[in-house]
């Protein structure tokens, strides 16, 4: 307790900590908000600048940027239909439909309170109960990531409301898509087609800015023709933005949502390798399962609030493992532990007594920098969405564009990304034509490599024998957890239909 | 408007050939240097390369060293980009033990001598290692156990040089391994802290931290002679396994850079490998500071590709 209000002491009163957590905090907002690039991106440029940098400015710097990149990304989710992250991908379904009917910074006030909610949420999870929560981490082996995907995907069927078939097609097409590549067991390269680029599986960044980026391109460039015709052409309506912030009504409606999605986004960041979609998919799903009286996908204000809290949830708590154990949550994570290393620091129980000043200020650090990213975070939409609405809808997308192809092409450094981007966005364009839905996709394509490397190691650990997967408690609880997600709404659809059948008997 | 921006390319584009023309006259290196990481930031090739850039300009005329990630195809991708590129010695590639084993185990269009090496800076031992709970408290042990049964090996990943490691071993010891591979080395102590595999090969560096404060046991170094920092971990050698492995990190350029800036590469490389800066980084971090010339280094890959070749077959060619 000394040791954390110590770390506050550093953090409030010293302009030149606190001033490196802002800068930290605008950077994150920043590069969250354009396509492409992403915290780990950025923290792998930030590191060598830290080398010879006092630990706690370094750190400070590099807890900013994690902490609001992911809020960054909901910034372009809602204004444009495009997640500056990955992690904003389902804020897309709710937050671009509010946009539409005028409601920007309603949403905007949303995602930022959401996201504060969650994210102050995981600090104090990293702060009171990390050792515990360490533990709990370690109890996840083979079998249980591999029912932990199960469970994962099952929300699809929660999600997909009266289209349960058109979103099981497509979570078939992205665990086909998820096999691309060397079977992690085996080494054996698999839909290839003998380029190297492909070994590796179809890179995600450059498919989600196709499915996203590229798709709404199209779609705008589809519009232009009879746009030009009518004479509208460049005439856009200017939203007011008006009151961002929540009122209290509001306040206490999300409650619910924002506890339950950051109990998911704390559990889900704690085990490693777990990661953000997963967290704000089974958020979402839990944000529908609790509202059946709203059609979620048109701009309901709970679709904003759920996979924000949740994502932001994820931030502190995925520093749990790397705090207590020495073993990174995610690849953002697995930077601090770069950076931590660089400074002479060894992360993991030795830290708090080595450094402790070092290893409070970090976790107090993500605390203090969730209240900057308030404020900062809605100075800096209002300001952009007052820019976006003002230019031409054709001239922006010509920017984005331009921004879809740069920010494909940095991942890797490579042509191949920007093919794959085009291709996802064509595949994404025909998708909306016939209304199938996004996320299943991009669900499956994550948890499909997850699951398989699951199911591998399992067998190799029980020598072929499926009943790991029951003897494990963990396990088993999450097995039988995804049977009941998957299956009530197929049962009640099942329920449904019979009834129908029986009524038209009746009148016939 | 367009026009006075047309001139104003003419004119750059003059000035470019202009200064890069002198370069023909010039010492090297006249502009920045490039190193390729075929790996995506963040890993230990990728921050050590940082940690060289961030030395470099003292010993390299004030030129700086840009590092470029350029991930994917295990690494392929990156290494093909360099053995294509210009052999004017400004594209170097971060040379790992994978340069030695893709050629081998996929379809490439590179060897290992698709390049000069110009400097090795690192090498990180293998290491077994067993979680606290093990019943294995020797390497002895451990070898026992693993003739009786089938015991699982965790790894980052398969064809890693830590997977060829424990092929080597299964090799030398007449056993089989269950293999899990994993996506990287954080899920692999995850698995051993959690008690789920049996044991796990690992780069010493990696596991320095558990083994002091006894998280993990460490069984046994792929090393000459008992390190003098963690002499308390026995050798396979005293074993009677006498095998010597691990990660190499290094540099090399394209195989036909001229023979003069291979000299000035290799001058340049020495004194960075050598500045107190990049050494007390390199420490601090855990990576051991390991150095070898271009011809040394050149003299060992062809060591270690040797070895490999013999053992790899096991690994298919797919």
């Amino acid at each position: 307790m000394e040791h954390i209000l110590t770390a506050f002491g550093d953090i409030l009163f010293h302009p030149t900590v606190l001033l490196f957590l802002v800068f930290g905090v605008v950077v994150g907002l920043i590069v969250g908000a354009l396509p492409g690039l992403n915290d780990t991106i950025t923290l792998a440029v930030l590191i060598p600048i830290t080398f010879a940098m006092d630990p706690k400015y370094a750190f400070m710097l590099l807890v900013g940027v994690y902490t609001s990149a992911c809020y960054g990304g909901s910034i372009p989710a809602i204004l444009l239909k495009i997640p500056g992250t990955a992690s904003s991908v389902v804020t897309t379904l709710d937050g671009y439909p509010m946009t539409q009917r005028g409601e920007s910074g309603k949403a905007i006030g949303i995602s930022t309170t959401s996201s504060v909610f969650g994210g102050l949420s995981s600090s104090l999870v990293l702060m009171f109960l990390a050792p515990i929560l360490a533990s709990y981490a370690l109890k996840f082996g083979p079998p249980e990531y591999f029912a932990l995907a199960i469970l994962g995907l099952s929300t699809v069927a929660g999600m997909s409301g009266d289209n349960v078939l058109k979103s099981l097609i497509v979570c078939v097409i992205g665990l086909i898509i998820s096999t691309v590549g060397m079977s992690p067991q085996t080494g054996y390269p698999r839909y290839t087609f003998g380029n190297d680029y492909l070994l590796e599986g179809l890179p995600f960044v450059p498919m989600l800015i196709g499915l996203f980026g590229v798709t709404s391109v199209f779609e705008v460039a589809e519009g232009l023709k009879s746009r030009v015709k009518d004479g509208t052409f460049a005439k856009m309506t200017v939203p007011r933005i008006g009151k961002v912030l929540p009122d209290l009504a509001m306040v206490k409606r999300l409650l619910p949502t924002w506890i339950t999605s950051s109990a998911i986004g704390n559990l889900i960041g704690v085990i490693p390798g777990a990661g953000m979609i997963m967290a704000i998919y089974m958020a979402y799903d839990q944000a529908i399962r609790a509202n059946k009286d709203k059609k979620f996908g048109t701009g309901v204000p709970e679709g904003i609030a759920a996979p924000e809290a949740a994502n932001n949830a994820v931030v502190a708590s995925s520093m749990v493992p790397l705090m207590s154990l020495g073993v990174p949550g995610n690849s953002t994570s697995a930077l601090f532990l770069g950076a931590l290393m660089i400074q002479g620091l060894r992360p993991g129980p030795s830290l708090f007594q080595d450094a402790p000043e070092v290893a409070y200020i970090i976790i107090v650090g993500f605390f203090v920098a969730n209240l900057i990213m308030g404020p900062v975070g809605i100075l800096i939409a209002k300001f952009l969405s007052g820019i976006i609405f003002r230019i031409p809808r054709e001239t922006l997308t010509a920017a984005i564009a331009l921004l879809c192809v740069t920010g494909a092409f940095a991942v890797g450094n490579s042509i191949f990304n920007v093919w794959i981007m085009l291709i996802f966005g064509i595949l994404g364009y025909v998708f909306n034509k016939l209304k199938l839905p996004h996320s299943p996709l991009i669900l499956a394509v994550i948890l499909g490599s997850m699951m398989e490397r699951g199911l591998y190691q399992s067998m190799v650990l029980s020598k072929g024998s499926l009943m790991i997967f029951l003897t494990r408690p963990i396990s088993l609880v999450m097995l039988a957890a995804s049977v009941f997600f998957a299956g009530a709404p197929l049962f009640s659809m099942a329920r449904n239909r019979l009834k129908k059948r029986a009524k038209r008997g009746a009148i016939s | 408007m367009l026009k006075r921006f047309g001139t104003a390319l003419c004119v750059a584009v003059i000035i470019v050939a202009l200064t890069g023309g002198g370069a023909l006259a010039g010492t090297f290196p006249d502009k920045n240097l490039k190193i390729i990481v075929p790996f995506a930031p963040g890993g230990g090739v990728d921050v050590t390369c940082r940690m060289i850039a961030e030395v470099a300009p003292k010993h390299l005329n004030g030129k700086k060293i840009v590092v470029e990630n350029m991930p994917g195809g295990g690494a392929v991708i990156g290494q093909t980009y360099v053995a294509k590129a210009k052999p004017d010695g400004y594209t170097i590639l971060a040379y790992t033990s994978s340069v030695v084993s893709n050629p081998m185990t996929k379809k490439t269009s590179f060897t290992h001598t698709s390049y000069q090496p110009i400097a090795m800076y690192c090498f990180d031992p293998e290491i077994l290692i067993v979680p606290a709970k093990s019943p294995y408290d020797s390497l002895k042990a451990f070898i026992e156990a693993a003739q009786k049964k089938e015991v699982s090996v965790a790894t980052p990943g398969y064809s890693t040089s830590h997977h060829i490691a424990s092929l080597i071993l299964e090799d030398r010891l007449g056993v089989k391994f269950g293999y899990i591979h994993n996506q990287s080395a954080a899920m692999q102590v995850q698995q051993l802290l959690g008690g789920h595999v049996e044991a796990g090969m690992m780069a010493m560096g990696e596991t320095t931290q558990y083994v002091k404060d006894g998280s993990l046991k460490a069984l046994g170094l792929m090393i000459d002679v008992r390190n003098p920092d963690f002499s308390a971990i026995p050798t396979f050698k005293e074993e009677g396994i006498d095998l010597v492995w691990g990660a190499f990190r290094g540099l090399a350029v394209p195989k036909d850079t001229p023979a003069d800036t291979v000299k000035a590469l290799d001058e340049a490389f020495k004194n960075i490998v050598a500045d107190p800066d990049f050494n007390d980084r390199m420490q601090k971090a855990g990576f051991p500071v390991v150095y070898r010339n271009a011809s040394d280094f050149t003299a060992y890959v062809g060591v270690v590709a040797e070895k490999l070749g013999k053992i790899l077959p096991t690994l298919k060619k797919q």
